[in-house]
């Protein structure tokens, strides 16, 4: 080991290390530093292509738990934010809280039943009927869902348009249960369904307290403002822009956060990350 | 080590950034006088605004990602002055803050700043006021008078028509030709001066600031159709009235030049010259909004790399078939 000349080098006591990330995980982390000291020798301060996909710190090696797996679908890897799956239905319905909440709880029962029923009985169906088979839970499922919430409230259930009917074939049910649920057990599909009804609502919700604020000038019908921004902010422009800088926010957020752990798994103190 | 070869006198063209915008800012910088001179003390209030608040921004910008100051491109001050010249003088000074501000912090640099943007950040700035406020973009105090310099209330000023609207409504404009080509009519703050505008557009041809071959093609099929499809009166006056009104020289001389926006390839520049000016006549006669081009403007500029892409295949396939044929 050669202080000087390597940047980066390899860690202290190495058994202990190895014993703590196994396999692929060493390989990736070898694979980085290598990079990064390719990087410092061109004259860059930090390695820019740093990986923060989840896979590469919520890898096979490391046990999925109901924890994780919630905090994931929460704000790791957020379903609006980082997988695009909910952002129509955002622009779409989302123009007060109100609406937001409903349609966040129609959402969370669609997902806890889509992905509870994905993880039981459709793991053994065949591909090319396991999709149909989602698309048709959802539609089952929203029948009752749909008559309770018009009976809560029908005024902000008729907003919705053709939103409501689009919730069944909507990506952020179906891709959830076919990618998660499908390959994992009863338990963590619950989690996941729950850490993504979450996930989806609060965006669903802060960026509906943002269009109702900006175009009606109040929040959840209590006036704040009583001036209305401008005829325009209520266009679907406007709500993709918002999407688009809380993606780029929670990206930020999420990378500091990968980092921190990086640092602190690897004893190493010259991994330089200066984000 | 560049040897200079010249004999004396030794002129001096650089090709930076700053250079080249510098030159585009002296052409603002011109038609910002003139608009003055009609509409008071007002435009300078108006451009120091939007020109510090592009500054700010740019600065923050540049800041957070950690990258050499890009204020000194003058980019920032070229988009501050191009916005203010195309809104009306009365628009209020925080209107023109929040729309310096979007230019540079949404339409700009997200993108990755000078260079990499895909849309003109003036003419989305234009669009989104033109979205947002339509009932203080399409009101335009007559010439010549002295607006209030700070307030946004524009109780004592008298508004006119302007000649986009009397051709929206298919009825000849009730001016002068000669004050319509003076720019001594309703209008947007700046873009009425096409004589102007014309010694700014042969003072970069010249320095080979801007992109003649698309600001060519843009006004010859701009003439064409205005020409074929007359709105107001027939032959050369329609196509007067069409062309010196609104903003389509501005656009053609300033907006569709960008060389971050616009086609590069020799070809494709000819052909997104005609089609901006299809886009732009079509969004006069048949869009919401009496005057579109800013929308024309953005669909154009996403539709840049395709032709650019397209162009370069036919060049190469036409080597090619030629090599083959030898």
């Amino acid at each position: 080991m050669q202080n000087k000349n390597n940047r980066l080098e390899e860690p202290k006591s190495e058994s202990k290390y190895r014993a703590k990330i196994r396999g692929s995980m060493q390989h990736r982390l070898d694979k980085y530093r290598e990079r990064s000291n390719a990087n410092i020798e061109r004259g860059l301060a930090r390695t820019i292509n740093l990986k923060d996909y989840k896979s590469e710190f919520l890898s096979k090696d490391e046990p999925e738990t109901v924890g994780r797996v919630f905090m994931n679908g929460l704000l790791l890897d957020n379903p609006v934010l980082f997988n695009a799956l909910g952002a129509v239905l955002i622009v779409g319905v989302c123009s007060t809280v109100q609406n937001a909440v409903l349609l966040s709880l129609l959402v969370l029962v669609l997902l806890i039943v889509n992905e509870f029923m994905a993880s039981l009985f459709y793991k053994n169906a065949p591909p090319e009927i396991r999709l149909m088979a989602h698309v048709l839970t959802a539609a089952l499922v929203l029948l009752p869902a749909g008559a309770v919430a018009i009976n809560a409230n029908a005024t902000a259930l008729n907003s919705f348009g053709i939103y409501l009917p689009l919730l069944c074939v909507s990506g952020l049910v179906t891709v959830r249960s076919e990618v998660f649920a499908i390959k994992h057990t009863l338990k963590l599909s619950m989690a996941d369904a729950l850490g993504n009804g979450a996930g989806f609502a609060w965006v669903a919700i802060l960026i509906g307290a943002a269009r109702e604020l900006l175009s009606f000038g109040s929040v959840a019908g209590y006036p704040i403002t009583g001036k209305v921004f401008g005829a325009g902010i209520n266009y679907p422009f406007a709500t993709f822009l918002m999407i688009g800088f809380l993606a780029a926010l929670l990206k930020h957020l999420r990378r500091r956060h990968y980092q921190k752990n990086a640092d602190a798994q690897t004893p190493s103190e010259e991994v330089q990350s200066d984000d | 080590m560049k040897a200079i070869t010249t004999s004396p006198p030794f002129i001096r063209t650089d090709n930076t950034p700053a250079a080249i915008m510098g030159r585009v800012l002296l052409c603002l910088t011109s038609l910002l006088i003139c608009s003055s001179f009609y509409y008071g003390a007002r435009m300078l209030v108006n451009a120091a605004v939007s020109v510090l608040c592009c500054i700010i921004c740019e600065y923050a910008v540049s800041r957070m990602a950690r990258l050499p100051n890009t204020v000194k491109d003058l980019s920032a001050v070229v988009t501050g002055l191009s916005i203010i010249l195309l809104l009306p003088a009365t628009t209020p000074l925080w209107l023109i803050a929040l729309l310096a501000c979007f230019a540079i912090l949404i339409a700009k640099a997200p993108f990755g700043g000078l260079g990499h943007n895909p849309f003109n950040p003036s003419a989305c700035a234009v669009a989104f006021a033109t979205i947002g406020w339509p009932e203080l973009m399409f009101k335009y105090p007559s010439v010549p008078q002295t607006l209030p310099l700070f307030s946004s209330d524009m109780s004592g000023v008298s508004f006119g028509t302007s000649v986009v609207e009397s051709l929206r409504n298919f009825s000849l404009p009730p001016y002068r030709l000669s004050d319509i080509f003076f720019g001594a009519v309703p209008n947007k703050a700046g873009t009425g001066f096409f004589l102007v505008i014309f010694v700014c557009a042969a003072f970069l041809i010249m320095k080979k600031a801007i992109r003649w071959r698309i600001t060519a093609s843009c006004l010859a099929v701009f003439i064409l159709i205005a020409f074929l499809f007359p709105r107001a009166g027939t032959g050369f006056t329609a196509v007067f009235y069409e062309l010196f009104s609104g903003y389509i020289l501005f656009a053609a001389v300033f907006m569709i030049t960008d060389p971050a926006t616009s086609a590069k390839s020799l070809p494709g520049q000819y052909i997104y010259g005609a089609f901006c000016a299809v886009l732009i006549s079509v969004m006069r006669r048949y869009g919401v909004y009496a005057e579109g081009t800013c929308f024309a403007i953005i669909i154009c500029n996403a539709v840049a790399p395709a032709i650019d892409r397209i162009t370069v295949k036919t060049a190469g396939r036409r080597h090619v078939i030629n090599a083959e044929q030898k």
